[in-house]
């Protein structure tokens, strides 16, 4: 890919943010301390001058890697990110399905409700998933977190200013137009700390990065970002395959995000 | 040194409780524990008795095996994940 396309889409993210900011009352971002919303929070640094310049939100439910957990506390010492830990309750029915929909998602309303935001950043990408792919760059949610993914604004001549609903707020997606490809080239360019786990021990290596209990490394002998866009480059398996919710059928993943997952 | 770790870990599998998890991590650092593996009962948790049955498995440097923790806390009659009190290990992949 020419440094030309990725200075394109980092341009694009950028200005995405930017308008967030400017436009939302109070802005926020959901940081999973995985690749992309980790390259999300380096294009902040980017667009507000080296200073992330809103909350930054880790929904926690206690059963992330501890590799994850060290590496939100060294990052967002390096980075002084004004950390938000929401953390999750465990229910007594936790299926990828609820675990997801239910504990992270009442978390973050809860996150939502207390601190006032009306728009959140969140790194998703199109070519993640295919539900994913009908997001537009700012998408309004109501204030019980419904996604009408049927009826959504036109976003032409790069307008991105939808309103919230009422007590509703604004999901803002800077990653959108992003491969994963992108996003390490972009990691690697500008040098971002990654989660150890995304690198191959033993000749596996955790590709999209969940929940201890729902997230499954692949078989991979990449060892530095090299390795890794090498890999991605040639491989014909899907970027969440180690991941439950996306294994199940395609719905659920739909109904996820409908109801206000991530 | 090695004893008093091997006992809280005894003691974790008897007694997850937050006291026991901050003696675990106090610990953990002057121990031989490197890695981890997280096992799963029943594969995939559906259930929060299935975190209950789960567990990590902790290696040293040689990836030999040193015993198991539970990767809950018990508070109340609720239960919480607890694997941020592994933070410093690293996942053996295997």
């Amino acid at each position: 890919m020419a440094n030309e396309e990725l200075k394109a889409l980092v341009e694009g993210s950028v200005y995405i943010m930017r308008e967030a900011k400017m436009n939302a009352r109070k802005v926020a971002a959901l940081w999973s301390m995985g690749k992309d919303s980790t390259a999300m929070l380096a294009l902040a640094r980017k667009a507000f001058m080296k200073k992330v310049p809103f909350p930054v939100i880790h929904i926690d439910n206690g059963i992330d890697f501890p590799e994850t957990y060290a590496f939100r506390e060294e990052l967002a010492e390096s980075w002084e990110l004004d950390l938000i830990v929401a953390k999750s309750k465990i229910k007594p029915e936790i299926s990828g399905y609820s675990c997801c929909g239910s504990n992270k998602t009442e978390a973050l309303k809860e996150v939502m409700k207390e601190y006032g935001f009306d728009a959140l950043i969140v790194s998703i990408r199109r070519d993640e998933h295919g539900i994913r792919a009908k997001e537009r760059y700012t998408s309004p949610r109501d204030k019980d977190f419904n996604w009408n993914y049927k009826n959504q604004q036109a976003e032409m001549w790069d307008n991105y200013s939808s309103n919230p609903d009422g007590e509703g707020h604004i999901r803002v997606h800077p990653l959108l137009d992003w491969r994963e490809t992108d996003i390490w080239r972009y990691t690697k360019e500008e040098r971002i700390p990654i989660n150890p786990l995304y690198l191959s021990r033993n000749g596996n290596r955790y590709r999209s990065l969940g929940c201890v209990h729902c997230t499954s490394p692949v078989r991979s002998s990449a060892g530095n970002i090299d390795e890794i866009i090498k890999e991605l480059e040639d491989t014909t398996e899907e970027e969440r395959a180690g991941r439950d919710q996306d294994k199940e059928k395609e719905y659920v993943m739909e109904k996820l995000r409908a109801l206000g997952y991530m | 040194m090695k004893e008093k770790f091997e006992g809280i870990v005894r003691e974790l599998s008897v007694s997850p409780s937050r006291h026991n998890w901050e003696r675990f991590r106090m610990e953990l650092r002057s121990s031989s524990a490197r890695y981890y593996r997280i096992i799963f009962g029943e594969g995939k948790i559906a259930r929060q008795q299935d975190l209950k049955s789960s567990y990590a498995e902790l290696y040293d440097e040689k990836e030999s095996p040193l015993g198991k923790v539970p990767i809950f806390i018990e508070e109340g009659e609720g239960i919480s994940g607890a694997t941020e009190y592994l933070r410093g290990l690293l996942n053996i992949n295997k």
